[in-house]
Order: structure tokens, then sequence, then C-alpha cells
């Protein structure tokens, strides 16, 4: 059975370019998962994001149809099927919103916030360790890092034993050194590199050994290290220390109820991901406001 | 937002008063509240969703230390306190170990040097959340003192080229320096403390140690306003063996209570206030 409905839906891959379109899907699958499908739809796409995407000139008949709306030209674009998952937005409340916020969006000072972005991992996370490292850590660690990973669906970690394999090295100061940007670092700390959507592909995290002389101090820092590259989070020292989001590493290592729900609203679908702040505040007061006012959850197309 | 307060000890007015101040920021604890609120969805069937929301309490027993917190009371306490902690400072924080100081002591440490250094921390006595003791095992320390192989300096290069002779003397940390590992919670985790091997054996030796270390437990600072027994003070010409009374009193003020949010000279303050109302 079908039912015709129209729905709205943001393209997330249009964030990035400061700019939402509305896409009317006309009919669904009659099936309540969080990942839906779209069979027809109607998308009006502003005028420099289509030329970006489609590269061939504009027809006679799409300059006829231009939708102006919010100082923008839109194009119309029929049967608008871009390639990707639709998922339901995914409703959460702004006490949450302002925590997530606090450590998912790295800033720093407040005139920098409404840039800064949310990064996170798209592909598995596959680990090589350096031969250093010694097997009980490493064994500790990979307890550690699993138990975190598992909480999210989307996430994956594998240990590599050639480092081509591997978008993560983890090493220690004084031996071989994989990044070399971080030679002269002070501290303990990873190298992260990200793509223009803001999804991490690869790390290096180099414990400074030295400083921490000895393997559990190591662990320690490895742990917190490799928690935080999840994200490219931040601790919040607002929350009370049984949360590892706190910073109260080495006082508590397990992953509390909030630590969790944190961890698996960053890599919720029910959003779009690798935004800006103020896009990712937009989305919610517009999701909220479909919500509230029409009864009806917003769709976020995710793009491949 | 919502704050839901956790009474507890009937100290709604130090709760209230903390929130109400920016500087003491206490911890917050979030729960998640089921089946709060729901609506009625029109697609893709008639459904009814939860909006889960989320609450933020604060428990005011986190400030019930103060209670017994008579050490506050003394002013000229307070003062010198505040000078060795904060050092003028409004953004530095008090930072403490996170629990038993376990030692490692490094080899070539000369053994007469490394005797009476065990014996300077033996004679410290009990102190309320701080113990210590010694391993010679570096795996189960948390606080290695180690003769390193090069010149270090807590000062950076240009910085220790500028001093002359005497400045070299006289400074506790012109050839010996340490690092503290802490966490977001300003507490330590451990400590590397790094010795040049060109001053083992000066004269002055074992008291910059002894300095350098009781400095290291608090991350405190030297004065020239201490009294010139305590390892507190600037000069390094101390007769002490001992730490003297002045800095076991530092000592057991700063350990007194092992702070669970992060508290600078403002914050400190603010306790001081909201002791006195207690008690008053």
């Amino acid at each position: 059975m079908r039912i015709y409905f129209i729905i709205f839906s943001l393209l997330c891959s249009l964030i990035s370019l400061g700019q939402e379109i509305e896409t009317k899907i006309t009919s669904h699958k009659e099936k309540d998962t969080e990942t839906i499908e779209t069979s027809h739809s109607r998308a009006l796409l502003p005028l420099k994001y289509y030329k970006q995407k489609f590269k061939k000139p504009l027809t006679r008949k799409d300059s006829l149809n231009f939708v102006y709306k919010d100082n923008d030209t839109l194009v119309v674009i029929e049967n608008y099927k871009p390639k990707g998952i639709s998922v339901f937005y995914e409703y959460k409340d702004s006490t949450f919103l302002d925590l997530y916020t606090r450590v998912a969006f790295k800033f720093k000072n407040d005139s920098l916030k409404n840039e800064a972005t949310m990064k996170y991992w798209k592909d598995d996370i596959s680990i090589y360790f350096a031969k250093e490292i010694p097997k009980k850590s490493k064994k500790k660690f990979l307890d550690f890092a699993n138990n975190v990973i598992n909480q999210v669906d989307s996430l994956k970690l594998k240990e590599v034993k050639r480092i081509e394999d591997s978008n993560y090295i983890i090493y220690y100061s004084g031996s071989f050194e994989y990044e070399s940007r971080m030679e002269h670092y002070t501290d303990s700390d990873f190298y992260m590199h990200w793509n223009g959507k803001n999804q991490i592909y690869k790390v290096a995290l180099r414990i400074k050994s030295d400083d921490l002389f000895n393997e559990n101090l190591r662990l320690i820092e490895m742990k917190r290290l490799f928690f935080q590259s999840l994200g490219y989070f931040q601790f919040n020292t607002d929350l009370d220390c049984s949360n590892y989001f706190s910073g109260c590493y080495a006082e508590s290592e397990t992953l509390s109820n909030l630590d969790i729900e944190l961890l698996q609203y960053h890599y919720s679908y029910g959003i779009c991901k690798g935004t800006d702040y103020k896009s990712f505040i937009t989305q919610h007061e517009k999701a909220k406001e479909v919500l509230r006012e029409k009864n009806i959850r917003i769709v976020f197309l995710h793009e491949e | 937002m919502k704050y839901t307060l956790l009474i507890i000890l009937g100290m709604i007015f130090l709760q209230s008063k903390a929130q109400g101040s920016t500087n003491l920021k206490l911890n917050k604890t979030y729960s998640k509240v089921l089946n709060n609120e729901s609506i009625t969805l029109r697609f893709p069937q008639k459904k009814t969703i939860k909006l889960d929301s989320f609450t933020v309490a604060i428990d005011s027993s986190q400030l019930s230390f103060l209670k017994d917190f008579s050490l506050l009371d003394n002013n000229e306490l307070i003062r010198n306190y505040k000078r060795h902690v904060f050092s003028g400072s409004k953004t530095r924080t008090i930072s403490q170990f996170l629990g038993p100081i376990v030692i490692l002591i490094d080899e070539k440490l000369p053994q007469e040097i490394k005797s009476s250094f065990i014996n300077f921390i033996e004679d410290i006595p009990e102190i309320e959340n701080l113990k210590f003791s010694f391993t010679k095992n570096l795996e189960d320390a948390n606080y290695f003192i180690d003769i390193v192989d090069n010149e270090v300096s807590a000062y950076s290069k240009d910085d220790f080229n500028a001093l002359d002779e005497q400045e070299i003397l006289n400074d506790t940390f012109s050839q010996m320096t340490y690092k503290l590992y802490a966490n977001k919670n300003n507490k330590f985790i451990s400590c590397h403390y790094k010795i040049s091997p060109s001053i083992i054996n000066d004269s002055l030796f074992l008291t910059k140690l002894k300095k350098g270390f009781f400095s290291s437990l608090g991350g405190f600072y030297e004065s020239y306003r201490a009294p010139k027994e305590s390892f507190l003070n600037s000069k390094t010409d101390i007769n002490n063996v001992y730490l003297s009374d002045y800095d076991i009193m530092v000592l057991k003020y700063h350990y007194k209570h092992l702070y669970q949010f992060s508290i600078n000279s403002n914050g400190f303050d603010t306790l001081i206030n909201f002791r006195k109302q207690l008690i008053n």
C-alpha cells in the first residue's frame, strides 16, 4: 500500500553552502523505518549550487521557472532524486542540544562559534599500532576503544598489521615519527585530517612517552585522545566526573548513559552531518517548527 | 534550560548563590526524562512518538565540605594560601593530586641525598587526601624523580642564558623542572620530576629538591613573603630539614577537600563567603 503526502526534506550537502532547500516528496512507502525512500521529488536548488553540481547550461524553461526566495534564485528540478539515504529528523530538546554543541563544536572564541564544524568518521577506523607499543597496552586500549565504538552502529574499528591498510596510527615519541607535523609538540596529541564534508579520514596519535613514563599513564592518554578523535570532541568540565565527557579521565573510564547518548547522537543521521554550528541550530529550529506545527518529521537527505 | 536542584544538607541558599555567580561552577548531572512529552505524527502513518527531554540537576552536596572547613575562617592563612596557589592570577585554578602519590627515585640519585629526601617525606604528618609511598617499579609509580641525561631547566633556553651565576644558584628550578600530567578536572595524575646531572653535587641541591617536590604537590608558587623557614620561601638558603608548620598548614589547607569542580581565585573567594554565611 502506498500513501501520498508532502513532506519537507533538507538536502544535507547544501548545508555547507549556507543554503537549505526544500524537496517535496509526493509519495512514500508506508514503512515507518528511520531510513525512507522517495519515489518522486521536486527540488528547489539554489542557482549557485545548480551550476556547481550539474555543470550544464540552464534551459529557457528553467529560467522561466525560477523561484525567488530570501534574495536567492532557486532552480526548479522535477524528479530530483539525489543518491544517498533519507532519515527522519531525530528530536532532541534544547538542554541536550546545548550540551551536545559544547562537546561537538570546537571554537577558540564566541565570534568563531557559528563557523565551527562538527567532524565525524564516515569510514571504518583501521588502527595500526607502532611496534614500540606493548601487547598488553594494545589489548587494554582495544578493550576500551571497542567498548566505545560498539555503542555506535555506524562506527567500526579493526586493528591492521600493515600501515598502508590503516587510517589511524598510534605511536610513541622517540621512535619513528609518523607525523612530522607533530615532531615538536610538547604534549601527547593527535593530528587529524578531514575532507570538505568534515569527514575524518586519517589520524595520527602520538604519545609523549618520556613525560608519561609508564604504560599505565600512556594508556590513560591514549584512551583520552582516541575518544576525542572520534569527533574532534571537547570535554565539558561542567559535567560530573561519572561522565567521560567531563574530562575526568583517570578518575572514571567507563561510559555513562549520557556519554553514550552524546556519542550516538553525534553519529545519528537524523540530522545533517559535518555542518557548521549555525546550520546545525537552524536545521533544528526548522525541524522542530515543522514537527510541532505540522506534526511531521523533516527528512534529512544524506547524499553519497 | 531546566534546572532541578537536589537539596541536600539544607544548603539551598548556597546552591542558588553558587549558580547566580559566574565565579563558581558546580558540576551538573544530566538525566533523561522519559515520556515527558509526545506528539502524534501525520506521516508516514499516524503514530505517537515521545519527545524525550533532559533535566539538569546540581547536587549542592558538592559544597557540604564547607561546614567542616574551619581553616577557611583564618584570614591570614587565606591570604598566604592564595599567594601560593593563584599567585595573583584570576585564571589559575586549584590543582590537586588524584590519589596516593607513589614515588620512584632514580637510582642515580646519591644514596645520602636519597635517604635525606625519603626522611623528609616520611616526616610529613598525616594529611587528609594526601598519602605518600615509595616503589622501585616504574610501572607502579605516578611520581618519578629522574636524573636525566641532559641539562634541564624550567626556564626557556633564552631565559636561562640571561640568568647570571648567582641567579642560577639561587633559583630552585634553574636546573630542575617537573611536568605534571593532569586531567580536565584539575587533578594531577602523575609528575615527572627532571633533574640536570650537573646539579647533583651542588650544596643546595637537596634543599632545592625538597622545595621543588613540595611545590609540585599543588603547583605551588614560591614567595619572598613566606616565612624564611618555609620551603615556599623564594630563597634557597633554608636551614630547615623538614617542612615548617607554615608549609604543613598550606598542605592541609590544599588537600582538606578534593574539589569536584574548578576553582579560580574568585571562586575561592565565593567559597569563603559561603562558609561565612554558613557559620553566622
